[in-house]
């Protein structure tokens, strides 16, 4: 009897536990539905990279042609002159933004606490907002007609003319190169910042104790604690040389800095979306998305042989 | 001697004060530079005309108006562009949360089979994605072009926060919720009066991130809609490059371009100063367990 009533509640109890198995299925299925129905369905849309994709004629009758896109990229002056301007920006993104927030992270941490809790507050703000807000911002202070770098310039310097600081294709990419500082620095400055504030206390205090200044402090306990983040994080932002901020620069260039400004993001937009070249648009992407996913790996396996246990994901 | 030991004193002090000196000025410099871009936009907006065309280097405020503000919100286009932008926020934002704490917390326990290969799905799409136009003609297909649901559905659960989730969600005691399954709790029942509940720090963080997505978000939306459902940053997108279309809005009569432009920035900006204390308290949680291990 006894047995028999244990007997049941087992087999309830495994009933009860299978039911609820299903459930956690249940569960997890919205966000797999959506993950394959809008990043694993696209990737097979990659297809029509080697087609000459017609939306009319659509995707089983339009005809076969290899790698023909490929090669015409390849060979395609607007498409290299993309190319090279993605990683000089984003070169110059990560060689600015970088030292810059390091820099910052430590001067931070040698301030007394109310300064740097209101010079945190204002660093990070630029990067909860939008790049089309950030855009008009740079917009109203930079325009040649009423930007206030301008007015200054004219009426305060006694310059003849304004500088066009987004429409002339020199100035353009520094701008796109130091707004990344601007927008990021004080992002990332809090993350390294976290990872100093995990550095044990008591080698300061025996530094300290020895004579060593606050600069020698900062060069032979600070860096070497956070060397691991640092390294890190420099790997991963190599990492992504390849993939253009195309939120910034869409939002802010026009056809006078293509030269300079044209990354391969908005060369692909304008092909796809103002020519309907569609095949010849998804081979450009599908290459820059190949050459992404190499580096990403290979940055990956660097960071995997610095740091025991893992890379970044 | 005495004066020997005051001078190493001295010395040292004012070696200290010097590169305090340089720590605090540099300090300055970047809170100057990232403060007053807003401060400026800010003030532009609440410039009344008069003042604005009398003034010739707009470097400070000058005069206090509600007026552009009114003129913008009295304006059926923007005033829709942001009921729709608000729209987007207090609805995806919760379908987002509750879809990722799900998957999450669904992924996290050990039961459920194929977890591993389901984590994996999650994080293919963090190294390579197919580009734009495979995703254009993708969305296409599904006939979701000119449906407010194209600005909800295909971020329902983006693989970045849904690791974040999973990484705190498997922080959390899993003796709790044995406990529970086996006083009899299902895990329906678990999810929403255990986990969810105490879980406040992590619902948080995914609660901004993805409320400041939806309401920063414009190049999709520029793309997949059209100018009925265009969310505000839209709109000051397709105001930045044409000019001629500021006089079209019937907004040309004594308002300033470089008014009105900040003033629409400004109407993007100040929500997320108004959340910004909770943004910055939960960003750190979120962000060091997303971005350096994830």
């Amino acid at each position: 009897m006894n047995r028999e009533s244990i007997k049941k509640s087992n087999s309830l109890s495994r009933k009860g536990r299978r039911d609820s198995f299903y459930i956690l299925y249940l569960m997890a299925f919205p966000g797999i539905a959506a993950l394959v129905l809008f990043s694993y369905v696209p990737m097979s849309y990659v297809l029509i990279a080697f087609l000459e994709y017609n939306p009319i004629r659509g995707l089983l009758n339009s005809s076969f042609v290899g790698v023909k896109n490929f090669i015409e990229a390849l060979q395609d002056y607007y498409f290299r002159q993309a190319f090279i301007n993605t990683v000089i920006i984003k070169l110059g993104q990560t060689l600015v933004t970088f030292p810059f927030s390091v820099l910052l992270a430590l001067f931070l941490n040698e301030a007394i606490k109310p300064v740097r809790r209101v010079i945190q507050t204002a660093s990070i703000l630029p990067y909860f907002i939008s790049w089309v807000a950030i855009a008009t911002i740079f917009r109203n202070l930079l325009s040649p007609s009423g930007g206030l770098v301008n007015e200054i310039l004219i009426t305060w310097l006694g310059k003849q003319h304004p500088i066009q600081f987004l429409s002339d294709p020199k100035i353009f990419r520094l701008l796109i190169i130091f707004q990344d500082a601007w927008k990021m620095g004080g992002f990332w400055a809090l993350i390294y910042l976290s990872a100093i504030t995990s550095i044990d206390p008591s080698l300061y205090e025996s530094a300290m104790i020895d004579g060593a200044n606050r600069w020698q402090c900062m060069w032979y306990i600070t860096i070497p604690g956070i060397s691991t983040t640092l390294s890190t994080m420099f790997i991963i932002l190599i990492g992504y040389l390849v993939l253009g901020p195309f939120e910034q620069v869409f939002s802010q260039y026009s056809p006078t800095v293509y030269s300079t400004g044209d990354i391969i993001e908005t060369f692909t937009f304008r092909l796809a979306l103002s020519q309907q070249r569609y095949s010849y648009a998804t081979a450009v992407g599908f290459m820059q998305g190949i050459l992404a996913l190499i580096l990403v790996i290979l940055t990956n396996k660097i960071i995997r042989s610095i740091e025991e246990g893992g890379g970044a994901f | 001697m005495h004066s020997k030991v005051e001078n190493k004193v001295y010395s040292r002090f004012s070696r200290i004060d010097l590169g305090l000196f340089l720590i605090y000025g540099v300090l300055l410099i970047v809170f100057v530079l990232t403060f007053y871009p807003f401060f400026y936009e800010l003030f532009l907006s609440i410039m009344p005309y008069e003042s604005y065309i009398s003034t010739p280097v707009h470097i400070l405020p000058r005069g206090f108006t509600f007026l552009n503000y009114r003129r913008i919100l009295e304006h059926p286009d923007l005033l829709r562009a942001f009921s729709i932008s608000i729209l987007r926020v207090l609805i995806g934002t919760p379908l987002n949360v509750i879809f990722t704490m799900m998957c999450a917390y669904g992924l996290s326990r050990p039961e459920l089979k194929y977890r591993n290969f389901l984590s994996i799905l999650f994080l293919i799409p963090l190294y390579f994605n197919a580009g734009m136009i495979p995703y254009y003609l993708t969305i296409r297909s599904y006939k979701l072009m000119n449906t407010f649901w194209v600005l909800i559905l295909p971020g329902l659960v983006t693989p970045m926060w849904f690791f974040v989730a999973k990484a705190g969600l498997t922080k959390y005691p899993k003796e709790i919720i044995e406990a529970a399954l086996v006083d009899g709790a299902g895990h329906w029942r678990i999810f929403w009066s255990i986990v969810m509940p105490n879980n406040i720090p992590i619902v948080s963080t995914l609660a901004m991130m993805y409320g400041i997505g939806h309401w920063n978000e414009y190049f999709w939306t520029r793309i997949l809609v059209n100018r009925d459902l265009w969310t505000a940053p839209v709109y000051l997108y397709s105001l930045l490059n044409a000019h001629s279309v500021i006089q079209g809005l019937g907004l040309g009569v004594r308002i300033e371009p470089q008014t009105f432009l900040a003033t629409i920035a400004s109407l993007l900006i100040i929500p997320v100063l108004i959340v910004y204390p909770l943004l910055q308290r939960y960003i750190i949680s979120g962000l060091t367990v997303g971005a350096i291990k994830g």
